[in-house]
């Protein structure tokens, strides 16, 4: 679906006499598979949000290039975002600073719609399908941002992200800023939309709890670079590199994990004079 | 320790004063990590900025807040500063912000050991810098905040809050926005401090509560639901919305709870939780549930147990 060939990206910093490059992407390779969930795991400053963006075309690549089977979307010689725009969509990590404080839901979610040209007549019908399609109703359409909750407007930037069909949706941190059982919400909507749509998910993410639960293969990333790439099961079950190893042990640290649970099942005494009053907590 | 005796937290509005904080127990034991655990907007944050008089001017807090026997909420401006930093210390959620970003942090932890009547000598700032896991104290002093990485900062933050030795510290989301790696070691550093002190920490994480916390308090919309001690709590939660939240984090089922949470200009009858409780009853709509003790350590709030 999508081919990533030796990608590469460099910021460059300083003043004009004496300019410094930072290599923020080194030689990054990998196929992107039809209909998968694929997650980019890695911590701050991996380069994890530069693919991101060099995969929408917000970044233009320094050497290699991003293909979608013949066509070429992001090289040295430049991207072409017209193309890559109904294809390839993203959502941010804060809905706060993703969506424009002055405009209402419908005009953010026009927005895309003006720039690919769509006629006027059929806005109404595309964005009331695609909020609907999130779990909000047509009435949110009036309102502004600021009076929904974090929740609610990540879900109106995930309808901004499929309005126009896209085949991958890359979701960048998505959940870090919201509460847990929030962000349940947004993985199930994101899960269910990707199988009633047949959409490629890119989910980048820094909870390997959660990347666990959801990934066909995972990416792991450090200092610009792919250490590891693999199935899911691999990974966690045997990782092969010593930074993918660390990360792993770091998880199983501190987080409630599954063997946990095991634990949990047993603890529970239904004969407790609480639990058999009553029952149905005690399940 | 630390006694809150129904606390209650007002601000008056243009639509009649909001209560996002109401009717709050809790003690915090010597020597123990309690933690406070909620989502955003429940009120949990308030409540470790009302401890030591830190919340806006128009905010009115009712209740009683003991530390050992000081009545916190009857004392004067002068006599909480004698308080803060001295006798309990702060960690605050966001570094960047909290820290001082024209004064190296030498000068910021100096000014701080100052006001709190020790000496400032090199000697004494280095081993504090080195208690919290930096290994190279002098190189790190000298710097400024934008030229230390995120946990870091963080790091110079606890420094801060436990550089008069206090008895007590309050930990408001220390770890949020940090990386896995870096809120562990955060993690362990605070486990090492919580043998000689009292913590209550605040946050969203249910794997850092479950990491650090001898006890835990849920709050759910501005009240607490459930307190259990932390190994009876992970093992089963009582109050249905304390189970529901258990239930969404990823190693679990991750299963989201249906509605949201109601808003604090909302007047709710009966049970906050009712109308995204799976187990409701007719009573709990129309009647307000007490927190009732239901087991040795355990008090949960929810008529199921009353």
């Amino acid at each position: 679906m999508l081919e990533v060939k030796g990608v590469s990206k460099s910021y460059s910093s300083g003043n004009l006499f004496r300019k410094k490059k930072r290599l923020a992407l080194k030689d990054i390779s990998f196929n992107l598979n039809d209909h998968e969930t694929l997650c980019i795991v890695g911590e701050s400053g991996c380069g994890k949000t530069t693919l991101a963006k060099c995969l929408v075309g917000l970044e233009k690549v320094n050497a290699g290039m991003i293909k979608a089977g013949e066509h070429i979307l992001n090289s040295d010689k430049g991207t072409v975002i017209s193309e890559i725009m109904s294809r390839i969509q993203i959502i941010f990590q804060n809905p706060d600073m993703s969506l424009n404080p002055k405009k209402t839901i419908y005009q953010v979610l026009a927005e895309p719609l003006i720039l690919q040209k769509v006629p006027k007549s059929q806005f109404n019908k595309i964005i009331v399908d695609s909020i609907e399609s999130v779990g909000l109703g047509e009435r949110y359409l009036k309102y502004y941002p600021h009076q929904l909750s974090g929740g609610q407007n990540q879900r109106i930037a995930v309808a901004r992200a499929i309005l126009m069909s896209p085949d991958i949706l890359i979701a960048d941190e998505v959940t870090s800023a919201l509460d847990v059982s929030v962000q349940a919400h947004i993985v199930h909507l994101l899960m269910k939309l990707k199988q009633d749509r047949g959409m490629t998910l890119i989910f980048i993410s820094h909870d390997l709890t959660l990347v666990r639960r959801i990934a066909d293969r995972v990416i792991v990333m450090k200092d610009g670079r792919i250490v590891e790439i693999g199935h899911t099961s691999d990974i966690f079950q045997n990782p092969s590199h010593e930074y993918t190893k660390l990360l792993i042990e770091n998880m199983n640290k501190m987080s409630l994990t599954t063997e946990n649970k095991q634990e949990i099942e047993n603890v529970v005494d239904l004969e407790s004079p609480v639990m058999t009053r009553i029952p149905v907590l005690g399940k | 320790m630390l006694k809150l005796r129904d606390v209650r937290i007002s601000f008056p509005s243009e639509e009649g004063v909001l209560v996002p904080v109401d009717t709050v127990d809790l003690d915090v034991n010597r020597n123990e990590t309690f933690t406070i655990i909620g989502e955003s907007g429940c009120g949990k944050s308030l409540i470790a900025n009302s401890i030591l008089g830190l919340l806006p001017k128009d905010a009115q807090v009712s209740g009683r807040i003991y530390l050992e026997d000081d009545d916190l909420l009857t004392l004067t401006e002068k006599a909480l500063k004698r308080i803060r930093g001295r006798r309990v210390g702060m960690v605050f959620q966001n570094p960047s912000s909290s820290l001082n970003p024209v004064f190296t942090m030498r000068s910021q932890l100096a000014e701080i050991m100052k006001y709190s009547g020790k000496s400032a000598t090199i000697n004494k700032m280095t081993e504090i810098t080195k208690s919290v896991g930096i290994d190279d104290p002098i190189r790190r002093l000298a710097q400024y905040p934008h030229q230390l990485s995120g946990g870091f900062k963080q790091r110079f933050a606890v420094a801060f809050g436990t550089a008069s030795d206090p008895d007590m510290l309050i930990a408001d989301e220390p770890t949020t926005g940090l990386d896995i790696t870096i809120k562990i070691q955060l993690i362990e550093m605070l486990a090492q401090l919580h043998r000689e002190r009292s913590i209550l920490l605040i946050t969203h994480d249910l794997d850092v509560a479950y990491t650090l916390s001898d006890r835990i308090a849920v709050m759910y919309a501005g009240e607490i639901v459930e307190i259990a001690s932390a190994s009876a709590f992970f093992s089963r939660q009582f109050h249905p919305y304390a189970r529901s939240l258990m239930d969404s984090h990823p190693s679990r089922d991750m299963k989201p709870i249906p509605g949201t949470a109601p808003h604090i200009s909302q007047k709710v009858e009966g049970c906050r939780f009712n109308d995204r409780c799976e187990y409701g009853h007719a009573c709990c709509c129309n009647k307000h549930p007490e927190l009732v003790q239901v087991d040795v350590d355990r008090f949960v709030r929810c008529h199921a147990y009353a």
